[in-house]
């Protein structure tokens, strides 16, 4: 059965899904969707580069929702629900997510949709702050302030354990650090460091569009 | 049973103290300042969130996960039954993303001191008035911090919980500095009798200091709205009491009025003393720390004062006369150095 006739193309359409990351970093999009039911519709996307690589570790995955739990007030309402987007670091940098959620705002306005909700992984979250998206929950803020703290401490490791101690103590709030103890001049940048890591943790955050 | 919590960033010799917590149960524990974090907000709500079983994480572990396949992520959270399981999850947890290491060990504590407040506006069970608990606060900190500053060898003291029955300030630590407390007892034994020590107080024995302190701090209790007795509490069979609170105004007076002569320079004539106009404060170093010396103005040593001060190149005087604090003396007798 095509998705165009299934209900919950309502929702948003397959073209518009497309559409959105139709930009010229992607070469070529592998769109998958199914209707979860006339409420919910989940997309798979691949996104692959002019050689044919797959930009992203993982498929992208979105879900739309007619009518979600809305974070940023009470009540219901039309949601994009953003499962975690881990595009290769080759690929960052390059204004994709710039490109990506400018498409994303036009199209989910046209859509009816009132809020986008977020997986974010916590080497974006800095980026995603800085595009309006805040926590859903307050504590994400001392959890990612606990990593960069270790972060710091392996990075600058030619101070002293006092002059660390006495720099890291400073910044409870993530907008706060400076970018030099973010992204420091030759050195590994937090988001890198995070990057290499086991673990990958995420949290999830939510923009009213 | 209670529990010492600390937290670390790094390891080895790279390890910093960033957190550390006297812990009883989930609703009892107390924060300590660690150095240069003191008590860090940060570390607190990590240390709060494991106490009470909320600390959780959502991951994806890179190494389990295929590239290209659909990602699940891993939802942790603490689930233990109580403050001693969560801790124990919490150790277990991968550094990685707990970004702290936990050293959880069990102490002893003991009830080294409390002090009681009674009065009428001082029972606990019926709460007390913000004056009356700022003041009660301030008082037993006051007395407490001059007890741990001979405290050294004997690790942290710590207030506890406020109990009822009047108002008890307890306070524990892990270990009693029974010194401390032998000046505790003389030091209200002599207040009750009127017979503080002044040549121990002013003596330069190692605990001169501790008690000379404690004696002048007991002045603050009078700062307590409504207080009609004074107990500190060293065990059941030791109970030291104060309830006539007459004994502590004369305090200063019996620690140092006692007829000193000394030598010193004149350094400046300050105003006269808004609470007596006929008493001038002149400012002199002796032995190069300040002090201030009061006159009468309608006396001849007021005049001899001025005369020195604009004649004499040197300043230099010799006083007598009756020491009324650590810094203040009332002078009986004023010279030149030469004359």
């Amino acid at each position: 059965m095509r998705s165009s006739i299934l209900p919950c193309n309502a929702i948003i359409n397959d073209s518009d899904i497309s559409a959105m990351y139709s930009i010229p970093q992607i070469n070529n999009i592998h769109l998958d969707t199914r209707c979860v039911d006339a409420d919910q519709k989940e997309a798979f996307l691949k996104l692959f580069d002019t050689q044919g690589n797959p930009m992203t570790r993982f498929p992208v995955c979105r879900i739309y929702h007619q009518n979600a739990l809305l974070k940023s007030f009470s009540g219901r309402g039309k949601v994009a629900e953003h499962k975690l987007f881990y595009l290769h670091p080759q690929y960052r940098g390059n204004g994709i997510a710039n490109n990506l959620s400018f498409n994303e705002d036009n199209t989910y306005r046209r859509n009816g949709f009132i809020e986008i909700q977020l997986q974010a992984a916590w080497d974006g979250i800095v980026v995603w702050q800085k595009k309006g998206f805040q926590y859903v929950s307050p504590k994400t803020e001392y959890k990612v302030i606990t990593a960069w703290r270790v972060y710091f401490t392996n990075v600058f490791n030619e101070l002293s354990l006092e002059e660390q101690a006495d720099i890291i103590r400073q910044y409870k709030r993530i907008k706060d650090i400076p970018k030099k103890y973010l992204l420091p001049e030759g050195k590994q940048s937090f988001t890198d460091w995070l990057d290499g890591k086991n673990l990958v943790p995420v949290d999830d955050m939510y923009r009213r569009l | 049973m209670r529990y010492d919590f600390k937290m670390f960033l790094g390891e080895g010799d790279h390890r910093m103290l960033v957190f550390r917590a006297f812990v009883i149960d989930s609703n009892n524990y107390h924060f300590l300042d660690v150095p240069i974090f003191g008590i860090d907000p940060i570390y607190k709500e990590l240390f709060l969130d494991i106490l009470n079983g909320t600390l959780e994480y959502q991951y994806i572990d890179k190494q389990r996960v295929h590239e290209h396949e659909n990602v699940d992520i891993t939802r942790f959270r603490l689930e233990g039954n109580n403050f001693l399981e969560n801790i124990d999850a919490a150790m277990h947890l991968d550094p990685e993303l707990l970004g702290v290491n936990i050293e959880f060990t069990p102490i002893e504590l003991n009830r080294m001191i409390a002090f009681r407040y009674d009065g009428h506006d001082l029972n606990l069970d019926y709460g007390l008035s913000p004056q009356s608990a700022n003041s009660v606060f301030d008082v037993s900190k006051g007395l407490i911090s001059i007890l741990c500053a001979n405290n050294t060898d004997f690790g942290k003291v710590l207030q506890m919980p406020a109990e009822a029955s009047s108002t008890v300030i307890p306070f524990d630590a892990e270990k009693i500095d029974l010194e401390a407390i032998d000046i505790v007892i003389r030091a209200i034994n002599d207040i009750n009798s009127n017979s503080i020590d002044r040549v121990f107080a002013n003596g330069s024995e190692r605990l001169s200091s501790l008690y000379k302190k404690f004696v002048k701090q007991l002045k603050e209790i009078n700062k307590v709205p409504d207080l009609k007795t004074f107990e500190i509490i060293i065990d059941e069979d030791t109970r030291l009491t104060i309830d006539d609170f007459n004994k502590l105004r004369d305090i200063d007076e019996q620690l140092y009025n006692e007829y000193v002569t000394k030598t010193g320079k004149i350094h400046h004539i300050e105003n006269f003393l808004i609470s007596k106009p006929t008493i001038y404060v002149v400012v002199v170093y002796v032995d190069e720390r300040e002090i201030r010396l009061h006159l009468d103005s309608r006396g001849a040593n007021f005049e001899r004062m001025q005369r020195i001060a604009k004649e004499n190149e040197e300043k230099m005087i010799r006083f007598s006369g009756y020491r009324q604090s650590e810094t203040v003396f009332l002078v009986d007798q004023l010279s030149s150095i030469d004359e």
